[in-house]
């Protein structure tokens, strides 16, 4: 008995660490997607700028940067150029105005207007470093929505919060240290809760 | 020590030094397809979401200067870029309306533009220490069109290569900016130009 537990105890010792690190990676999502929707059909998408509650105003533009980036390499659909389609928006809506809740109307003209089947829309409510002993680390709060231009209906949405800081609390493994690092992995544990086509 | 021993510790060695290096954070890249024989890049100023004011004045010729090495690649004087703009006037440079971009394409005999922002650059608190870190991203746009041929994101920290007691750490805001791009540049496309021979052609030469 006693030769089985010397044998044990480094094996347990393993797994605890594996615990711990697989405990230190995942942050909960919270998501919708609308069960009677064919994803397949949202072939063409656009992004309208994030909207940001957090004490950084220009968090929402670069939140919305790092999506558009990791929505290209996801290949979910076509994604309109953010230039093209800031100019659709502008067409629909004025300047100015990208923030304010988008009605069916308005949404179905957007789609017209930038030939896109689905608009994804997002809000950045938390974007900042915080304090974390003696060091900073990252937090990140998004919410991201996919609505259908044609019903105006929301088809899917996610939403996480995230610090960063290391994966495990003994050690500085795998530590995310940059906002821009940990808004790439929250949009990237986003994404991935959208039904594959 | 028996040579097994040895042999045992260099392999552990080994693969925590692999772990380590796998944990450097990669720049997220798409692109669609290799790009023709040579192109003609125009770089326009990059928009600016830090509270560093001159960064992008640093960052846009450090790009520059990696980007001109890679074969095929022909970037557009940075004179001419300045004066096409100042006929354009135009804030918002990582969002630039797609009549823009045609015109920005004809006037600089141009075949892309790259675009881009600075997500964020300074230095962060860590103890007693100031780390620097830095988050770019970058969009290749096609020109007549604006279709989009690369983009790229990547944001790098002065510890992530911290292995051990300060090893590995970047202390300077410009070396770390530097090597972000530099790792952001090698996801680029390539030209399938093997030489390389990347001088701005001369007015009305041959492409």
């Amino acid at each position: 008995m006693r030769h089985r537990t010397r044998h044990l105890t480094p094996l347990w010792g393993v797994a605890l660490v594996l615990g711990l690190a697989v405990a230190g990676c995942g942050s909960p999502v919270t998501r919708f997607a609308h069960p009677e929707v064919d994803f397949s059909f949202y072939e063409t998408v656009g992004i309208v700028p994030f909207e940001s509650f957090g004490q950084d105003r220009l968090a929402g533009e670069k939140v919305t940067s790092v999506f558009f980036a990791e929505l290209l390499t996801q290949n979910f659909a076509t994604v309109r150029e953010p230039g093209q389609f800031a100019a659709a928006i502008q067409r629909v809506r004025g300047s100015g105005t990208t923030n304010l809740p988008w009605s069916a109307a308005d949404l179905a003209r957007l789609g017209s207007e930038a030939q896109v089947q689905g608009v994804f829309t997002g809000t950045v409510r938390d974007y900042e470093m915080t304090s974390v002993g003696r060091s900073m680390y990252p937090l990140v709060s998004i919410e991201i929505r996919l609505l259908d231009t044609s019903t105006g209906n929301l088809v899917w949405s996610a939403s996480t919060t995230r610090r960063g800081g290391p994966a495990m609390p003994f050690m500085g493994w795998r530590e995310v240290h940059t906002l821009g690092e940990l808004t790439t992995a929250v949009c990237r544990q986003l994404l991935e809760t959208v039904p594959a086509q | 020590m028996k040579p097994r021993q040895h042999m045992r510790r260099a392999l552990v060695a080994l693969l925590g030094l692999g772990i380590l290096a796998g944990c450097l954070p990669k720049p997220r890249a798409f692109q669609a397809g290799p790009l023709e024989a040579s192109r003609r890049i125009a770089i326009l100023p990059l928009s600016n979401y830090s509270a560093d004011r001159d960064v992008p004045d640093k960052v846009r010729p450090m790009i520059a200067s990696v980007l001109g090495q890679r074969p095929g690649i022909w970037l557009i004087d940075p004179g001419a870029v300045e004066a096409a703009l100042a006929e354009e006037p135009w804030l918002l440079f990582d969002r630039i309306p797609p009549d823009l971009v045609d015109s920005l394409g004809t006037k600089l005999d141009a075949d892309a533009l790259l675009v881009g922002a600075i997500l964020g650059s300074g230095f962060r608190q860590e103890g007693p220490d100031q780390v620097p870190h830095f988050s770019l991203s970058l969009r290749l746009l096609q020109t007549p069109g604006s279709r989009v041929l690369w983009s790229v994101v990547h944001s790098r920290d002065g510890d992530d290569g911290e292995w051990l007691f300060d090893f590995g750490r970047v202390h300077n805001l410009e070396q770390l900016i530097e090597l972000t791009i530099e790792e952001c540049l090698q996801t680029f496309p390539a030209t399938g130009v093997a030489d390389t021979v990347s001088a701005v052609p001369a007015p009305g030469a041959q492409r």
